[in-house]
């Protein structure tokens, strides 16, 4: 099997990608136990692994866009394992929406989607939807963390649409939306983005100061209408502020320390 | 359940993690995928069941990523340049530095993005997506000696790159 043999530093490198026997991983277990500088270095490659991971893993969890299955009829019926359980209850909130849909006739568009998302969710979830997720401090982080050190593609849609941005995710995200202004905070919006969650699209808002300190504002649908107070969380430097407001759960997210974000929560709360 | 489309769809989470890792922006990565799936799909006689679906998958999918940077090379080197600055600037003024882990990820990622298209795909695939050594030199038709040395060197630059952390921020304050 392991025909290669591999030498110098390339032993190394094999040795920290598995791709040694038993006996050459103690010949070189044995070299690092008295060369400190190549330990260094394993140790550093080993990292940058696990860093890789990090950055990265979570694009595995998330749920697939439906134009990614190219044969039309397999998008229902092989969701990847890792999948399942999050695929089975958006189908479900679908058949449930259907459902709905047929009960309360043709009420019109957006009475029809405000009486669902407001009214009959809690309802209909504790029957049918089994994942629900309520906890989004976590994917408000990660997806601060992922999107906040971008030049590039910091959001996918630009302050300068801002109306159309509110549109757009109001429609996704069937609630209407309004972007807060935190200008009288020295924080101007850059834009927005769509964002994959447990419980369907999820959105992001960033704002920026003079500094280029950056914070964001995470939005996602909850499985029932409830009113919190502020909650706070710390993960290192970076600070949340998270509350329940009707069917949604927002996220403050943030570098900044405690009492600035939480004034620059209460601004976004007054203007929801 | 035709076999070719089960493995295929089996594959688009982990096609879908390269391909962001590569581009690192979700709706680019998308489209690369997209690209990559409907090929794959195009081309499936091609593919006569001999070998790993996936390796095939990841082929089509690296070659798309190289044709298009080379399309845009030059564009590509200006703003990739300063994208990982402003990143570096910008974790160095939110991150003081007991923030070891956060900032460590901030600077592998910029310095990922700095790397050539080759040695990332390289790095991407062994450590990442978890291929072996002659996993990655078939996908990439590569002989295993160029896979080495791309990984070697790949590596190398994450760790200059990356162990200065907090000498980076500095010299890169003292610039400003």
């Amino acid at each position: 099997m392991n025909k290669h043999k591999f030498e110098g530093s390339d032993l190394l490198h094999a040795y920290v990608d598995g791709e040694l026997t038993t006996a050459e991983k103690k010949r070189v277990e044995l070299w690092l136990s008295t060369h400190p500088e190549d330990a260094e270095r394993v140790a550093s490659w080993q990292k940058q692994t696990l860093g890789l991971r990090a950055l990265f893993d979570h694009k595995t969890e998330e749920v697939i866009p439906p134009q990614l299955f190219p044969g039309e009829p397999l998008a229902v019926n092989i969701p990847p394992p890792s999948l399942a359980t999050r695929k089975t209850s958006r189908i479900g909130s679908r058949i449930a929406a259907a459902v709905l849909w047929l009960a309360i006739g043709g009420s019109g568009g957006w009475l029809g989607h405000e009486y669902l998302s407001y009214n009959s969710v809690p309802f209909l979830t504790s029957g049918i939807q089994t994942t629900q997720n309520d906890d989004f401090t976590q994917p408000a982080l990660e997806a601060h963390w992922v999107y906040t050190p971008e030049a590039r593609h910091p959001v996918e849609v630009l302050a300068n649409e801002e109306s159309h941005l509110a549109k757009w995710l109001s429609n996704r995200m069937e609630v209407p939306l309004s972007i807060p202004d935190l200008s009288t905070a020295g924080f101007q919006l850059v834009g927005g983005r769509l964002l994959p969650s447990s419980n369907g699209p999820a959105a992001q808002f960033m704002y920026q100061n003079a500094d280029k300190n950056r914070i964001t504002l995470y939005l996602s649908r909850q499985s029932d209408s409830k009113e919190t107070a502020f909650r706070y969380h710390e993960a290192g430097t970076t600070r949340a502020f998270y509350w329940y407001d009707g069917p949604l759960g927002y996220a403050l997210v943030g570098e900044l320390n405690r009492q600035e974000l939480s004034q620059l929560a209460d601004f976004v709360y007054q203007q929801l | 359940m035709d076999e070719f489309l089960e493995q295929l769809t089996k594959a688009i989470p982990t096609l879908r993690r390269y391909a962001f890792a590569l581009v690192r922006d979700s709706s680019l990565a998308d489209d690369l995928v997209q690209d990559c799936l409907e090929k794959g799909l195009a081309h499936r006689a091609q593919w006569r069941g001999e070998g790993n679906l996936k390796t095939w998958l990841y082929r089509i999918l690296s070659n798309i990523h190289l044709n298009q940077v080379r399309a845009d090379k030059r564009d590509f080197l200006k703003t990739s340049d300063t994208t990982s600055e402003a990143d570096i600037t910008a974790a160095a003024a939110q991150s003081p530095a007991n923030q070891i882990d956060h900032l460590y990820l901030q600077d592998l990622e910029a310095a990922i993005a700095q790397l050539p298209e080759e040695q990332k795909q390289i790095l991407l695939l062994v450590c990442l997506e978890g291929f072996s050594y002659q996993e990655a030199a078939t996908t990439l038709e590569l002989p295993l000696g160029t896979v080495m040395s791309r990984l070697s060197r790949a590596r190398e630059t994450l760790r200059h790159k990356t162990s200065g952390t907090a000498e980076t921020s500095t010299n890169i304050r003292r610039v400003k």
